[in-house]
């Protein structure tokens, strides 16, 4: 189980977390929401052992897994939030190397690259630099990328951004099946719809505090709202949306 | 016991990991000097490389080839002349003294000649000296230790140095043993090779260091864009080096009298270079204090640059660590080219289409790297133009400073047309196409307006500090004049089309790009301006009668090869990819 116990960041004087705690278990998806600003990437970082928390701790089955960052790092897949890749390289090439770097061993590699071009429908593409690659191909390469030596714990940031509606299917499937298979999966996004359908239980930020965590049911329920949308935006309070949205109109005819 | 089996195994395993994983990354390392994400094919960057690799090489063996008979006659002279006793030790004392000059001489024109040109070769793989954000991206998620990291960044760059340091010096080394050994015997053979390329490649390494220590302190203290415009910088500099170093060897191809003499030349890196090789040989000359004073500081020199450039680099990579935490770098006020965007708006008030284009061109050429590459050597040929014009006209000074702003502008001018065939910008053509596709006259404008923005600024002030107002007054008509012809050969939206491979034809076309340096610098001064504004006007007339074959949609084959169309990208990152 991988627990967050009251992690702070502070960078300078600006707080980006404070106190955030939860837990993912194996076999779940957690899915971690808020607006922007919220401190969702900072907690994202800290979990990838991207970046050290200013106090608090990451338990991986009640060790401390930033004090072994490397290990911690060889048992996580991370897909990034934008899409940094080596864009000279073709899609097997960069597949290759962080296989490489992750320790797959060399004969299973290219099969396993193979086979995920394949499924992921890029293929056809693979003689081509990642430079030429739409953002949604860039972001099948992270994925496979993310998963391809087989971790324990898998974290996905916007995972699914810019992937055509076939593909986010396959791939909300695939999240859902890699926790059955025992994996522990952390899902931050935006897109509040596939969040309700893939999570299993939500952690809400707002400001860098956690202000709703749950089952995503549990949270519909206690707050008496029909969806997750309507949950996300009681426990964040957003500015009125029809206002929002007429002073858009203005503007744009200004 | 088991557990401290387990706990060996680890270790076991994880050594050949971190084996494994210095490999990978060497070859990742060591491959992204050789890559280009501006260059569309392979084929095309290496045809590039072996024609930077000839331009760097032929002068050098040029001079040798120049030099080396003379000293073959100082020595054969040693060796036969027989005059009677008392005659024959001065004679061949001061014949000695000379042949040691002479191979002084060459020595240091050697050692010159790596420092310019492997520095050159640095400066031009400028981007993967150091670490960058999308490395700390990348790589930090990796279960990779710093240090492996580190190291097999360090590594490529050795090996990289020993490449292009091999490549440079070698053969010359090989000659210079061969041609002043004759007479000597094996072992001088030997010295002089050995002793030749040790040199050499120790003063390549100190440049390279200093390079690399550069970089990376930039990183640390300036940002991609401080870094981005310092490569720039670096590469003008280098390249006027390069082609001053060949111009003053050419005009004054020998030099006579000692060329070490430590009151004046002791803080003299190639001093300190043909010191140490008087010591690798073991001349005479090799013993005396002073030498071997020098050659110590040549060897501390290249150690302390060395480890300069290896703190720099951990230092680096900490801080891009660091970096790629936070939000990407602003442009900067060095990105925002309000000089020349105010000046290029003022050439089409009235046209917002122009104003747009000039400004996407100004702005992109100020923040993107890629595009400044050619800016600078066409620079740095126009000044290597105006000190070769400085050797040859030396009774007429006054006369060659008011040509100055003139050739750097047109040679600028060609190093900025050529920018636009740098297809940085190739997913962008959408916006042009979608926003305002049939407005050909107005993309001409616009990058008339650009060019103008450019150079008019700079080459006015320059020629109004030379030969005041008058003269600035010409030199901007000329650029005008230049911006005019230039448009009439471009036909797209500069950075936004695929580099057709051999486009630019400099094997057959370069008396033209001669004769223009020509007209438009002493050709421009001779005539009256009355009829520099009557060609401008030609020329303005000419760019509107000139059927247009302009079209702002991407061509078919670019569409194909481009799975997606991103949003323009110059705010640093890619924001946005619509349909497929």
């Amino acid at each position: 189980m991988l627990a967050i116990d009251r992690l702070t960041r502070h960078y300078g004087a600006l707080v980006a977390i404070q106190d955030v705690s939860f837990e993912a278990r194996p076999g779940e998806v957690l899915g971690l929401l808020g607006p922007n600003g919220s401190g969702k990437s900072t907690t994202v970082k800290i979990l990838t052992g991207l970046l050290r928390p200013t106090s608090g701790a990451v338990r991986l089955d009640g060790a401390d897994a930033l004090a072994d960052l490397q290990h911690y790092k060889s048992m996580i897949g991370y897909v990034p939030e934008e899409p940094h890749l080596y864009s000279y390289l073709t899609g097997p090439e960069y597949l290759r190397l962080v296989g490489r770097l992750r320790g797959v061993p060399e004969r299973a590699l290219d099969d396993k690259i193979d086979r995920f071009l394949q499924l992921l429908d890029i293929y056809d593409d693979r003689y081509q630099t990642l430079s030429s690659y739409s953002k949604g191909m860039r972001q099948k390469v992270l994925i496979a990328a993310a998963v391809l030596h087989n971790p324990r714990i898998v974290i996905l940031d916007e995972a699914f951004s810019g992937l055509d509606v076939s593909a986010a299917r396959v791939l909300k499937t695939f999240v859902r099946a890699i926790a059955d298979d025992g994996k522990i999966v952390v899902f931050s996004s935006h897109v509040l719809e596939v969040v309700e359908q893939v999570c299993s239980r939500v952690v809400i930020l707002k400001d860098g505090r956690i202000v709703g965590h749950d089952s995503v049911a549990r949270l519909r329920a206690t707050l008496q709202l029909p969806t997750l949308d309507a949950v996300f935006a009681s426990l964040v309070k957003e500015d009125d949306v029809d206002s929002r949205s007429r002073r858009l109109i203005e503007a744009m005819r200004a | 016991m088991i557990a401290r089996l387990k706990a060996s195994r680890d270790r076991y395993v994880g050594r050949a990991f971190q084996a494994t994983g210095f490999g990978v990354l060497f070859r990742t390392f060591f491959a992204q000097l050789f890559t280009s994400e501006t260059v569309t094919s392979d084929v095309q960057l290496r045809q590039a490389m072996m024609w930077v690799l000839a331009f760097i090489l032929t002068p050098c063996l040029l001079i040798l080839i120049q030099v080396f008979p003379l000293f073959q006659l100082l020595v054969i002279r040693i060796g036969r002349i027989h005059p009677p006793p008392g005659v024959i030790v001065r004679a061949t004392a001061v014949r000695n003294l000379m042949a040691e000059d002479m191979l002084e001489w060459a020595i240091q024109v050697l050692v010159g000649y790596s420092m310019v040109t492997v520095g050159l070769v640095a400066v031009f793989v400028w981007d993967a000296l150091s670490f960058d954000r999308r490395d700390a991206m990348v790589l930090g998620p990796m279960p990779l230790r710093g240090s492996t990291i580190i190291t097999s960044k360090l590594a490529a760059l050795t090996a990289f140095l020993l490449g292009s340091s091999a490549a440079v010096n070698l053969l010359n080394a090989v000659v210079f043993g061969l041609e002043t050994s004759d007479q000597f015997g094996a072992r001088a053979l030997v010295l002089h090779f050995v002793g030749c390329l040790v040199v050499t490649c120790a003063g390549a390494t100190l440049v390279f260091g200093a390079i690399v220590m550069i970089r990376g302190t930039i990183a640390v203290i300036g940002g991609p864009r401080l870094a981005a415009a310092a490569g720039s910088l670096l590469q003008f500099a280098f390249v006027v080096a390069l082609l001053a170093f060949v111009i003053g060897l050419f005009a004054s191809p020998t030099r006579r009298g000692r060329l070490v003499i430590p009151t004046l030349t002791s803080w003299s890196p190639t001093t300190w270079f043909v010191a140490w090789f008087e010591v690798l040989r073991g001349s005479d000359r090799g013993s005396w204090p002073e030498f071997v004073a020098l050659a110590r500081r040549g060897m501390g020199a290249v150690a302390m640059v060395v480890g300069g450039a290896v703190l720099a680099s951990i230092a680096a990579f900490q801080r891009q660590m660091q970096l790629a935490l936070t939000p990407s770098a602003s442009p900067g006020p060095l990105g925002r080219a309000r000089v020349s965007r105010a000046v290029a708006t003022l050439f089409v008030p009235r046209d917002h289409i122009a104003r747009a284009t000039s400004d996407f061109i100004l702005t992109t050429i100020a923040r993107s790297r890629a595009q400044q590459a050619p800016i600078a050597i066409g620079a740095a040929v126009g000044l290597a133009l105006v000190v070769l014009g400085f050797v040859r006209e030396r009774g007429e000074i006054a006369a060659m400073l008011l040509v100055v702003p003139l050739l750097l502008a047109y040679w600028t001018a060609i190093g900025l047309r050529a920018s636009f065939f740098v297809p940085s910008e190739l997913a962008a053509s959408w916006t042009f196409h979608a926003n305002a596709p049939d407005r050909s006259l107005s993309y001409r404008r616009g990058i008339r307006a650009s060019i103008f923005g450019f150079l008019a600024p700079c080459a006015a002030l320059v020629a109004l500090a030379i030969g005041g107002a008058g003269h600035a007054v010409r030199v901007a008509l000329v650029v005008v004049a230049l911006a005019n012809l230039l448009v009439l050969t471009i036909d797209f939206v500069p950075f936004t089309r695929a580099y057709e491979p051999g486009h630019a034809k400099l094997k057959t076309r370069w008396p033209l790009y001669a004769f223009g340096s020509y007209a438009f610098s002493y050709g421009a001064l001779k005539i009256p301006i009355l009829y520099v504004v009557l060609g401008v006007l030609a020329l303005e007339l000419i760019g509107r009668r000139t059927p247009s074959r302009w079209s702002t949609a991407p061509r078919e084959e670019d569409f194909n090869s481009l799975s997606a169309v991103t949003v323009l990208d110059l705010t640093g990152g890619a924001r946005a990819a619509l349909t497929r």
